[in-house]
């Protein structure tokens, strides 16, 4: 059976940002030195030239030097450094 | 994680985690909502990171489980330095004494400044406030500005209004000077307006009378500038006060002789270094050890990071000497035409504007030198007198 996202469907009929609603996980990246990353599931790697952590749909890493967790709580972590670029390796479960 | 400020006055450590399953222990720190930031990995098995200080005695059942290590690398914030200090009670009385030596000094008035004189001398208004028991090192408790104005009206008369208002430990008496008309005080008293000297009218504004002369129209001395007998339809003369502003250019020259033999005061030559240290507007001086003399100052040097803003100024002292100096003939002439121009513009009234100036110099055969200095200025003309007669009315007209 087709599972209705009614969150996302309730985001668009009264015009608000999907990501509001959505527990889907998003990365949003400030120019090449700050990125963050909202709905993850905790970190499993972590070291100067790329910070790896999982999330709902599969992994997210962020490659780059000088890499470090700024802030990090349950659902959020901000990353600074000199980021070269991010990847969502999609699995569909988490890693 | 959170503010800068909030973290200081909390308190918090810098860590050095040593351990396999760093991450893990990373994710078991965010679990146990410990507040953990700047994680930085340093080594293939640490990382730093910056850790609350009540925090820090969460973490040990987590490094127990990861079997990691931890090592304090520093310690920041407001209950490390209360810690450190606690037991210095002298810097801490010294500090309560410094606020309370702050406190009361900013109680007292330590500067009077003075806005809004032009014809009035700054320090004619502060003897008037120091006859009002008003002058520095008073408290500022014993001033009312608001009575400050009425004292300085009732003491003066050319002030038409004053204001004092208190801005930190400084008093800013603001004055405005009253316009007096020359001549005539009775408002009630025909008068017309005269010339006071030749000049090209540049400016005449009526207040009260008939004007009787136009912008570019040249006059002489005691010509009616504005008419102070109006004569209405029915041929009936009507005597009214007259006044106004009446601008004029006028020429002044004048001629000064210097001879050869003139005596200047000139630097000797020697000289010794002077320093002079401001405080609140308090300058202490080093005195000069020569009967005449003159200061120059060359540098300034402003102590920062102290509590009170300690100016010290350096310069030299230059003796001074009264020296019949034969001085070549261009310099001659240059320190002619300047002692000249100050004497000439001592006479100059100071509501007069200085349109041009023009300055001759000619040497005499017996090497006298004469600077003759001509002036054009702008000023006001207009003198209110009485009229004294139906006569002298007439002969006004």
């Amino acid at each position: 059976m087709r599972k209705i996202r009614l969150g996302r469907r309730i985001a668009r009929a009264i015009d608000l940002p999907e990501e509001a609603l959505s527990d889907e996980p998003c990365v949003k990246i400030n120019g090449p030195d700050y990125a963050v990353i909202y709905r993850h599931c905790g970190i499993y790697e972590c070291i100067p030239e790329r910070i790896c952590m999982w999330t709902r749909l599969g992994d997210i890493c962020v490659n780059g030097s000088n890499l470090k967790i700024l802030s990090i709580t349950d659902d959020m972590a901000h990353i600074s450094g000199l980021i070269s670029s991010v990847e969502l390796n999609y699995t569909g479960t988490k890693g | 994680m959170g503010s800068k400020v909030w973290n200081y006055i909390l308190g918090y450590v810098i860590i050095n985690i040593t351990g396999r399953s760093l991450e893990r222990l990373v994710n078991q720190c965010v679990a146990e909502g410990i507040r953990i930031w700047n994680i930085k990995r340093t080594k293939p098995n640490a990382l730093s990171a910056y850790l609350m200080c009540e925090d820090f005695y969460k973490l040990k059942p987590i490094l127990k489980k990861n079997r990691c290590k931890v090592h304090i690398l520093s310690k920041h914030g407001a209950p490390f330095l209360y810690t450190n200090n606690r037991t210095r009670v002298a810097l801490l009385f010294g500090l309560i004494f410094l606020m309370a030596a702050l406190f009361t000094a900013s109680r007292f008035i330590w500067q009077i400044d003075i806005e809004g004189c032009v014809t009035i001398e700054p320090h004619e208004i502060l003897y008037l406030l120091s006859e009002a028991n008003i002058e520095k090192g008073k408290p500022k408790s014993t001033v009312s500005t608001f009575k400050v104005g009425d004292e300085l009206r009732k003491r003066d008369s050319r002030i038409a209004w004053a204001g004092a208002t208190f801005e930190g430990i400084r008093l800013v008496v603001k004055v405005v000077e009253a316009n007096e008309l020359h001549g005539s005080d009775d408002v009630q008293q025909p008068a017309s307006v005269y010339a006071t000297c030749d000049g090209v009218i540049t400016k005449i504004v009526a207040m009260n009378g008939k004007p009787m002369v136009t912008i570019g129209q040249a006059v002489k001395t005691g010509d009616v500038l504005i008419e102070g007998t109006l004569i209405n339809e029915g041929d009936k003369k009507l005597l009214v006060h007259a006044y106004g502003s009446v601008l004029a250019r006028v020429l002044s020259r004048e001629q000064f002789e210097f001879m050869p033999e003139t005596d200047f005061i000139a630097r000797s030559g020697n000289k010794h270094p002077s320093t002079k240290v401001n405080l609140f507007g308090f300058t202490l001086a080093s005195g000069s050890d020569y009967a005449k003399s003159e200061t120059e100052w060359h540098s300034i040097r402003e102590l920062s990071g102290m509590f009170l803003p300690i100016v010290f100024e350096f310069g030299y002292d230059y003796e001074l000497s009264d020296l019949t100096v034969q001085l070549p003939d261009d310099e001659a002439k240059a320190k002619a035409v300047e002692i000249a121009t100050e004497r000439m513009l001592s006479k100059t009234s100071k509501d007069a504007t200085i349109v041009t100036k023009l300055t001759e110099t000619e040497v005499k055969s017996d090497g006298t030198i004469v600077v003759t200095i001509t002036l054009v200025l702008e000023k006001e003309i207009g003198i209110i007198k009485p009229i004294q007669s139906q006569e002298d009315a007439q002969g006004a007209e």
